[in-house]
């Protein structure tokens, strides 16, 4: 591919590109499946705690551990709190 | 004598044109945007340095520029053209994504759904231009607001047209805090703008980790088309939220992203030489990525409106204009408007669930596209 736009053909306005392209049937059936996938999926979710207590019955929920442990960047933070909390006692 | 005039002949003083300057300069304002403004910094430097890496004149026997055979730019830029790197980024957005919020209001998906007009407005916008209607779906993309999805279709579809895409497709994105609000305010009464929403629910762990697995298996049935980007995302989304691969998740959602965002916005910077990117027909996808924008923000804010009319628990209309995919930049959009009227509604959190849902539907939209164009 040379990138090259010197070959393309220049642009014509006309509703008759709409028309050979099928833009508008394109456009309305894939505006629709859009929405219908979302719709789906927002209806999934709508109905996904009902889902879940009932495999809640079967499977009960446990505490998932992580599976490594957090490291706390807080604790050089906590450090430091609790030096100046010493250092202003005394 | 000879050999320094040979050799003079070859440099880049010797073959620069207008057009070349122009786009370094191009690339340099981008640059400056992205560290004077901090507008879409991770995305403006490397895309433009690499326009003006681009933009020097290569010599002809030496395989130097992006389309080069043989050059490593080229090999770089496979990543683009190949379509490798977006679903890679997807990954790594998958990983960084909090869907608890469209999980906690999944009514406000349906926001994110119909901001995906744009894209199908532009479509017919673009044929009319003349544009094949291979371009014209690499073009209305851009509407969608994702880079990589933009990228991903464009490499498909119309790859001659990637650089202009790409680089409109992320000045856009960058450009959403001036394109949405006048809009936002425009579509909205002051009334409409103070409504306040109720907290979202709390969602549990076992909903987040069913929610990938069930959403990709809704998604890529109905629209196999989106079947590389969506996977990616949700697989990703997996990751993070099933708890015991937190180092894949942290790696997706760093070190991988980064290393793909740097391969993918150098090497489509460096495709955007001036005899590909300064034509007539730039401009135009540069003039219809603003409209693409523009209509996808107005469909969200008045499909947020409309639902209004049926709903007791009424939307904030504003959120609708998060359905633009640009995360979480959209979503900001909306809390900072919604902040000039009443300075303690907090919309942020309901503005990312029809956000993350417009990038779903911008993925589900392209490879909608991407099966009706191919042949």
């Amino acid at each position: 591919m040379s990138g090259d736009f010197s070959t393309m053909n220049p642009l014509q306005f006309s509703v008759q590109n709409i028309i050979d392209g099928q833009a508008i049937p394109i456009a309305i059936t894939g505006m629709g499946i859009v929405f219908c996938v979302l719709a789906l999926i927002s209806l999934f979710i709508a109905l996904l705690p009902k889902l879940t207590a009932i495999l809640g019955r079967f499977f009960p929920e446990t505490e998932v551990q992580p599976s490594a442990p957090k490291t706390s960047s807080n604790d050089a933070v906590l450090a430091a709190i609790a030096y100046v909390f010493h250092m202003r006692r005394r | 004598m000879e050999i320094l005039v040979e050799f003079l002949g070859t440099t880049g003083f010797a073959n620069l044109t207008f057009g070349n300057v122009l786009m370094i300069i191009i690339g340099i304002v981008f640059i400056n945007l992205a560290i004077t403004k901090h507008y879409e910094p991770l995305l403006l430097v490397p895309i433009g340095f690499g326009v003006v890496v681009g933009n020097i004149p290569s010599i002809a026997s030496m395989a130097l520029g992006v389309y080069d055979e043989g050059s490593v730019l080229r090999y770089i830029y496979f990543g683009v053209t190949s379509g490798l790197f977006p679903p890679l980024i997807f990954l790594g957005i998958g990983a960084m994504t909090d869907f608890s919020t469209m999980l906690s209001n999944p009514k406000l998906i349906l926001l994110g759904a119909v901001a995906q007009i744009g894209i199908f407005l532009t479509l017919i916008g673009a044929m009319y231009l003349g544009f094949t209607p291979e371009e014209a779906a690499a073009i209305a993309i851009i509407g969608g607001a994702d880079g990589p999805t933009a990228i991903f279709l464009s490499a498909k579809l119309a790859p001659h047209l990637l650089g202009a895409i790409a680089i409109a497709a992320y000045s856009y994105m960058a450009l959403v805090p001036v394109i949405q609000p006048p809009i936002m305010k425009l579509l909205t009464t002051k009334k409409e703008r103070l409504i306040r929403m109720s907290e979202p629910r709390t969602v549990s762990v076992r909903e987040r980790i069913i929610f990938p697995i069930a959403a990709f298996l809704i998604a890529s049935l109905i629209a196999p088309g989106a079947m590389t980007l969506l996977g990616m995302l949700f697989f990703g989304n997996l990751l993070k939220e099933s708890m015991v691969t937190d180092r894949l998740a942290e790696s997706a959602r760093n070190s991988l992203i980064d290393i793909v965002t740097i391969l993918l916005g150098f090497s489509v910077g460096a495709s955007t030489q001036a005899q590909t990117f300064l034509t007539p027909q730039s401009l135009l996808i540069f003039g219809l990525g603003a409209l693409s924008f523009a209509v996808a923000t107005a469909g969200g804010v008045l499909f947020a409106k409309f639902m209004n009319l049926f709903l007791k628990d009424k939307i904030n209309p504003l959120v609708g204009a998060a359905g633009v995919s640009a995360v979480p930049d959209s979503a900001r959009v909306v809390q900072m408007v919604g902040q000039e009227e009443d300075p303690h509604n907090f919309l942020l959190m309901h503005a990312m669930a029809p956000n993350v849902a417009g990038v779903i539907g911008s993925a589900v939209a392209a490879g909608i596209l991407w099966s009706v164009m191919v042949k």
